[in-house]
């Protein structure tokens, strides 16, 4: 594997994760390079970042046991950091588990597993917190998570 | 240079709907048996404008495709401004009724998408003689909401974005992106509180599934057509349906999602010309 490469290490990441070859310690680690990454492919986006020109806030991103609150000024992730005390939090959060995530993420995803609002009738992601900005922002959300999605997510945002 | 133009028409006519006057839009391409197409809420009928184009479906078709009042380039109706948009069953089939009518189809068969795709079954039970077939695209008897139509109308959300970013998540991933946009520009374009209304019927006054039992589909054959990747009206209601109405045929497009002649014309094509053609044979 070319070391270099974060986009083939998180495609063969999300490979091995959604097949159950990830142990949970590697599960844990790799989730923080995938949440960072998504600040990196989010930023360089400049259709994205203008879509979400209105958005200031934090919001929490649940991994699996890991929460991640990302801060966004004017369309762009300006921090994430790892939740560590229960008074951090954000406007709104989406939480589903590591498995789901790297289904989402897959270059193409399987039913289900396609979009936000395909995971929520199924129960697959919970949605919480005061949902207006996430409503009126809806496919900017959508878009920024659905970013990690292999090599397309740098060119359109997913 | 000459332009080349489409081959399907545009038309406009004046119909009294339940005591309205109501100006509807339509299109229709080809010659043969009526193919009356019906769009999905909150959108209009130029989702149909790659099947009003195919020559293999106009030259045994004549492929009808109309604008619901509010919808497209059909008006609502007079006063419109003094009630809020609300589809019922009863107005949803009187429409379609009505506009048969004064088309004076024969035999026609509908073929409706989504809550189109819905109101065909309830068509069929009422009135089998009439229609000679139902093709139910993403349509089920019995659905349930999953987000509160409350976010489509109000001042501090832009009812055309968030319409079609809930809508997004019914394309199938692998539908070319040129079409997946095309089709959520039209929900983009819909009027205020339009696809709430529309979604009064699909969701909350839409189910029957305790009548379509008594489908008599030797009267009227019932085809019933989802996406993979519906994650509305989703492959196991469509089967489920296809459980209760006894004698249907249901098929599973894989890599499609709930717009199948909007988000992928090529391969949906591949689905539903056996279809037209079996309904085609049967007629001859």
């Amino acid at each position: 594997m070319d070391v270099d490469n974060a986009p083939c290490q998180l495609a063969r990441f999300n490979y091995l994760l959604a097949h159950g070859h990830v142990s949970s310690q590697e599960r844990k680690g790799r989730g923080h390079l995938t949440i960072d990454e998504m600040q990196k492919r989010v930023n360089a986006n400049r259709r994205l970042v203008h879509q979400g020109r209105w958005v200031n806030l934090t919001f929490v991103l649940g991994v699996g046991d890991d929460d991640h609150l990302i801060t966004i000024v004017a369309g762009k992730i300006t921090k994430i950091r790892q939740r560590h005390l229960p008074t951090d939090t954000g406007s709104f959060s989406i939480r589903a588990s590591n498995e789901s995530w790297a289904k989402h993420w897959q270059a193409v995803p399987p039913r289900d597993y396609h979009d936000l609002f395909a995971m929520l009738p199924k129960g697959i992601v919970e949605i919480d917190g005061t949902l207006l900005p996430l409503m009126q922002n809806l496919q900017y959300f959508k878009d920024i998570i659905a970013v990690m999605r292999g090599d397309k997510g740098d060119e359109n945002g997913g | 240079m000459a332009v080349e133009f489409e081959p399907m028409k545009g038309r406009y006519f004046t119909l009294n709907i339940a005591g309205d006057d109501c100006r509807i839009y339509m299109e229709e391409s080809g010659t043969g048996i009526p193919l009356l197409c019906l769009h999905t809420a909150g959108s209009d009928a130029r989702q149909f404008r790659h099947i009003l184009s195919d020559p293999d479906v106009t030259s045994r078709f004549r492929v009808i495709a109309f604008d619901l009042p509010w919808h497209g380039k059909s008006n609502p109706p007079k006063g419109f401004r003094d009630s809020d948009y609300k589809l019922t069953v009863d107005g949803y089939k009187r429409i379609i009724s009505d506009v048969c009518f004064a088309l004076d189809l024969q035999s026609p068969v509908v073929m409706g998408c989504s809550m189109g795709g819905r109101i065909v079954c309830h068509l069929a039970l009422e009135n089998p003689a009439y229609f000679r077939a139902m093709i139910a695209l993403e349509g089920a008897d019995k659905l349930e909401p999953y987000y509160n139509l409350e976010w489509l109308h109000r001042p501090d959300v832009h009812g055309g974005e968030i319409q079609a970013a809930f809508v997004s998540s019914q394309v199938a991933p692998t539908s070319p992106d040129e079409y997946r946009w095309e089709t959520l520009w039209h929900y983009m374009q819909g009027g205020p509180g339009v696809f709430k209304g529309d979604l009064h019927f699909y969701w909350l006054d839409g189910d029957f599934d305790e009548r379509s039992p008594q489908i008599d589909t030797k009267a009227c054959p019932v085809y019933l057509m989802s996406g993979e990747y519906d994650c509305s009206c989703t492959p196991e209601r469509t089967l489920e349906t296809a459980s209760r109405i006894k004698g249907s045929k249901a098929t599973v497009m894989t890599g499609i999602g709930h717009f199948p002649m909007s988000e992928n014309p090529a391969l949906f094509k591949t689905y539903l010309m056996p279809v037209l053609l079996e309904i085609a044979n049967n007629a001859a």
